[in-house]
């Protein structure tokens, strides 16, 4: 039994119905899951990697089917089971984790009820629930079961919450877990916990693992064999290491490209690649090969004929007539970036702000005496985890919240309103922001001319015909097509909608714009080109960015500066390659270690949660979690920010010389 | 993500719901002897000195619904009638919809005090009853049409601004209303332009929700002698003409006008339904 593969998918089509035509979604997909094995479906939005999952749980929509082809698990046909067996399966046999934690859970019932659900399921008596659960709550390392099972959902923070659903899902044992963008909405320090545990629950309970996401990094890092989708196809498969060093689809190829990462080195090095285009459309009739009219190497025969998944060594398959070829693809981008320009004319200047809010009465220090000056035309990368105050600080900036008395902020030496209402309209239009979502950013109703239009109107001035150009001239800058004038936010795609709010953010002529996660919310390919675009625009128009991220590699690709912030704190300020080189503020360096590209042995790994920050620790604000705390210093005494370096900047007790020795140390 | 359905969509869904083309089918007829009553009513409705001659015939060729007791023809009656019921509760439907659209912007947008004040006060107008109200400001106001549009528009104003309010709410954590602000916008721009055509498909629907309940009270009102004219052909004031004699097997001066209120209600909250389902 136990050698039989946990899944094995053969020719597996999926259809969804839209409107009165059945449309294919996914077809030919062909993938063995082995016993203990961890197996990666990658691809970005919209290439089906969802849909095989929902297929295989048999949690497709009304409307969607599997047409064809045969799903087993354990060797059992899967496809066809009556309800009752697939009852049994979901019981025994197969789990799946969700992406979000909070909606896999019922808000009003207490966990512990929860998860002892699972094991009513499975036939456990009743007398033994308590201690099973307190068991499994125990094995996904939450510290203190016995609190967590009288907990609510909602007073969990989201990585606790995964650790449950993902308890919930091993309680069985299954032969099979099924993880759909598992850490997608978590921090990054969060994340990594997250994965080191399904890592070890794996070797612990040796169940298989489907693990499925847009991410390339994590996949790298979790599964033993992975599976390159794009447009319901199978692009490449194989052993998950040589599909990322040895790429052989050009699409991978593409793929890896567009990741910043420490190979690439800065922008001042390298502008990204990019792959142009957009996906096919659901149910496209395509001829040839489903990449063909994004691939940069693509031939007639690539028009004609649908490669089939040919074997390219190394236990590989890829969809591609010329494999070979695929490392030599051409760049679509040149990669000799923009010329800058440098200044050390200080642009903006924030010094003492702080901002408490009130919460029921009690204060909330969200950000406590935050002093930062970004120069001209430069970009300050600001880093921390959710609830370190990076979004205060920039709606501080912006005048969106009002500053604690005391807080001076200044604009090219001039001091500058701190409530929205009192700025001029040209301190309003030279103090920008993009923000992460541009569906929520930009008016569903509103037409792209009327977005940007307002913009200019209000924040530029002019006759109509002025501002017309201007309109037409931010689309220009922004390279979009004048097809897209009239359109509504609606018929564009994730990357025009980003485009077309870097547009707006520009209308004005801004000194600096704030960019709130810019790319979180897009497709890695979209990603490259809007961080070439704000690369670009920032040479054109000689703008600084303030760039919030919580993708270290991105900030360390554009970021001049970074600034790390903890508990409405900056902890470490420096250059961008002074930070990430080390040695550094032992917060910074537990961010680094979150990395997924990180081998193991390097890591150091942060406990616990952020603290309230109605109640910050005594001393450091970072000693309760501190991986490198000296003592007691650190636990009456708040250091200050000193530069301890010429340009760098930190808030510890510990000597740089001895942060080096314990940091290289680590890593030897 | 926030659903978008498009204008066109929500036409599909609309187009292809029997439901829709029943209720519109229904309506529209009311609407249309409403507006061409004059025209289609085989008698004078308001009767003429001689009517009194043919009191409470039943129905026959000549008076297919019969007559009722000052011999009027009760079919032409219930023809005209419509005019009175839709014009008064489209009337109040539509300020009701107006002012409690324009609140609920208001305190959705502009939320801290003028919420909390302006949520208690409509709070303590939903917790009067409608018809109780109706009556007691009619009684104050003698019988007029102008006065039950009010009354009806004003009892609705702070169910439809609650439901607004809610909407406006959540529009207002989306972050275009942050990009307003940013460059300055003023206050009745980001309501009227902004946010409004966001929460427009939940005032449409409110909307129709509403004129079906504004029907049966203004119905309910003129049967209550509120709010009609005498003479003036009306369902709800034929009806309590009338109910009195049923016991003397003289049905058709109530059955009828009751089936007229029974298809017009209906219709609409067939159409109600429909396009909560196209908008939602």
């Amino acid at each position: 039994m136990t050698t039989l593969p946990a899944l094995e998918v053969e020719n597996l089509a999926i259809e969804y119905k839209i409107g009165t035509e059945w449309k294919t979604a996914v077809r030919d997909i062909n993938f063995t899951v082995e016993h203990g094995e961890s197996y990666g479906l990658v691809g970005e939005s919209g290439c089906g990697k969802t849909t095989i999952a929902m297929a295989i749980m048999h949690y497709l929509s009304r409307n969607g089917r599997v047409s064809e082809g045969s799903i087993r698990l354990k060797g059992r046909e899967f496809v066809d089971l009556s309800r009752r067996e697939l009852r049994r399966a979901r019981i025994d046999d197969i789990s799946m984790v969700y992406q979000d934690p909070a909606t896999a859970l019922n808000p009003s019932l207490r966990i512990g009820t929860q998860v002892a659900d699972v094991f009513e399921l499975l036939g456990v008596a009743a007398s033994e629930h308590h201690r099973r659960v307190i068991d499994v709550l125990k094995k996904v390392q939450i510290a203190d079961p016995a609190r967590v099972v009288e907990r609510y959902p909602h007073q969990l923070s989201g990585g606790m919450l995964q650790r449950v659903v993902i308890a919930m899902a091993i309680a069985s044992e299954p032969a099979l877990l099924v993880l759909d963008e598992p850490t997608t909405g978590l921090d990054a320090t969060v994340e990594a916990e997250v994965l080191d545990l399904v890592a070890s629950l794996r070797d612990e309970i040796g169940t298989s693992v489907l693990f499925i996401s847009h991410n390339l990094a994590v996949i790298r890092k979790m599964c033993d064999r992975t599976c390159v989708l794009y447009a319901g196809r199978m692009m490449a498969e194989g052993p998950t290491e040589e599909i990322f060093t040895e790429p052989r689809h050009p699409y991978t190829v593409g793929l890896l490209r567009c990741l910043p990462n420490p190979d690439v080195g800065s922008r001042d090095e390298m502008s990204l690649d990019t792959i142009p285009g957009f996906l096919p459309p659901l149910g496209a009739e395509i001829r040839g090969c489903v990449y063909v009219d994004r691939c940069a190497m693509s031939q007639d025969i690539c028009i004609e004929v649908e490669p089939g998944l040919n074997d390219v060594g190394g236990g590989r398959v890829s969809r591609c007539h010329f494999p070979d070829e695929a490392p030599n693809l051409p760049r679509t981008v040149a990669a000799d970036p923009v010329e800058r320009k440098r200044s050390d004319q200080t642009l903006v200047e924030i010094k003492g702000a702080s901002k408490t809010f009130m919460q029921d009465g009690h204060p909330v220090y969200a950000l406590s005496n935050i002093d930062l000056a970004i120069k001209v035309g430069e970009t300050v990368g600001l880093v921390g985890e959710s609830g370190s105050g990076k979004s205060t600080l920039a709606k501080v900036l912006l005048g969106i919240h009002t500053p604690d008395d005391g807080t001076v902020i200044t604009l090219s030496g001039e001091e500058l309103a701190s409530e929205l209402e009192r700025r001029g309209q040209e301190e309003i239009g030279a103090v920008q922001m993009v923000f992460q979502n541009p569906d929520s950013a930009l008016n569903r109703r509103h037409s792209v001319h009327r977005i940007i239009g307002r913009a200019v109107q209000l924040l530029r001035g002019g006759r109509r015909n002025e501002r017309e150009d201007r309109i037409k001239s931010l689309l220009r800058e922004v390279r979009m097509g004048m097809q897209h004038y009239n359109s509504k936010p609606r018929h564009l795609s994730g990357g025009l909608k980003q485009r077309v709010a870097i547009a707006r953010a520009f209308a004005g002529s801004p000194a600096l714009v704030v960019c709130d996660e810019p790319t979180s919310a897009l497709d890695v390919s979209v990603q490259a080109a809007i961080i070439n675009l704000l690369s670009e625009l920032q040479v054109e128009e000689n703008v600084a960015y303030l760039f919030i991220s919580h993708d270290l590699n991105v900030v360390r690709y554009i970021a001049d500066r970074v600034a790390v912030m903890y508990l409405g704190r900056l902890m470490e300020v420096g250059t961008s390659d002074r930070v990430f080189s080390g040695p550094n503020h032992p917060y910074t360096e537990a961010l680094l270690s979150a990395s997924p590209e990180l081998a193991d042995d390097k890591r150091i790994r942060l406990e616990g949660e952020i603290p309230e920050p109605s109640n910050p620790p005594s001393g450091c604000v970072f000693q309760t979690r501190c991986p490198r705390k000296i003592g007691e210093i650190c636990e009456t005494v708040e250091p200050e920010l000193v530069e301890a370096e010429p340009g760098w900047f930190k808030r510890c007790h510990i000597p740089v010389e001895e942060l080096r020795a314990m940091q290289m140390g680590a890593s030897a | 993500m926030v659903a978008t359905a498009s204008r066109s969509q929500r036409w599909r869904v609309l187009r292809r719901s029997p439901t829709f083309w029943v209720g519109g089918f229904l309506v529209l007829m009311w609407v249309v002897f409403a507006v061409f009553g004059d025209f289609v009513t085989p008698y004078e409705p308001r009767g003429t000195p001689q009517d009194i001659l043919n009191r409470l015939q039943p129905p026959s060729a000549e008076h297919w619904f019969g007559t009722d007791d000052l011999g009027r023809d009760v079919l032409s009656r219930v023809l005209a009638g419509s005019r009175q019921v839709l014009t008064v509760a489209v009337s109040a439907t539509i300020l009701g919809t107006v002012l409690g659209t324009f609140i609920g912007l208001l305190i959705g947008y502009y939320g801290g005090l003028i919420d909390d004040v302006v949520s208690r006060v409509l709070d303590a107008f939903l917790s009067i009853p409608l018809v109780i109200t109706g009556m007691l400001a009619l009684a104050a106001l003698g019988p007029n049409t102008i006065g039950v549009i009010l009354v009806i528009g004003l009892v609705f104003t702070p169910i439809i601004a609650k439901t607004v309010r809610a909407a406006v709410l959540s529009e207002r954590q989306l972050d275009y209303v942050t990009a307003a602000q940013l460059r300055k916008e003023n206050s009745l721009y980001v309501m009227f332009v902004e946010i409004l055509p966001n929460v427009w498909s939940i005032v449409i629907v409110e909307f129709t929700v509403r004129l079906g309940y504004a029907i049966f009270t203004v119905l309910a009102l003129s049967f209550l002698g509120f709010g009609v004219e005498p003479q003036t052909p009306d369902w709800g004031a034929d009806i309590f003409q009338h109910y009195g004699q049923l016991t003397g097997r003289v049905w058709w001066p109530v059955l009828f006008p009751a089936m007229a209120i029974a298809l017009l209600v209906v219709g609409v909250n067939l159409l109600a339904d429909a396009t909560s389902q196209a908008f939602e």
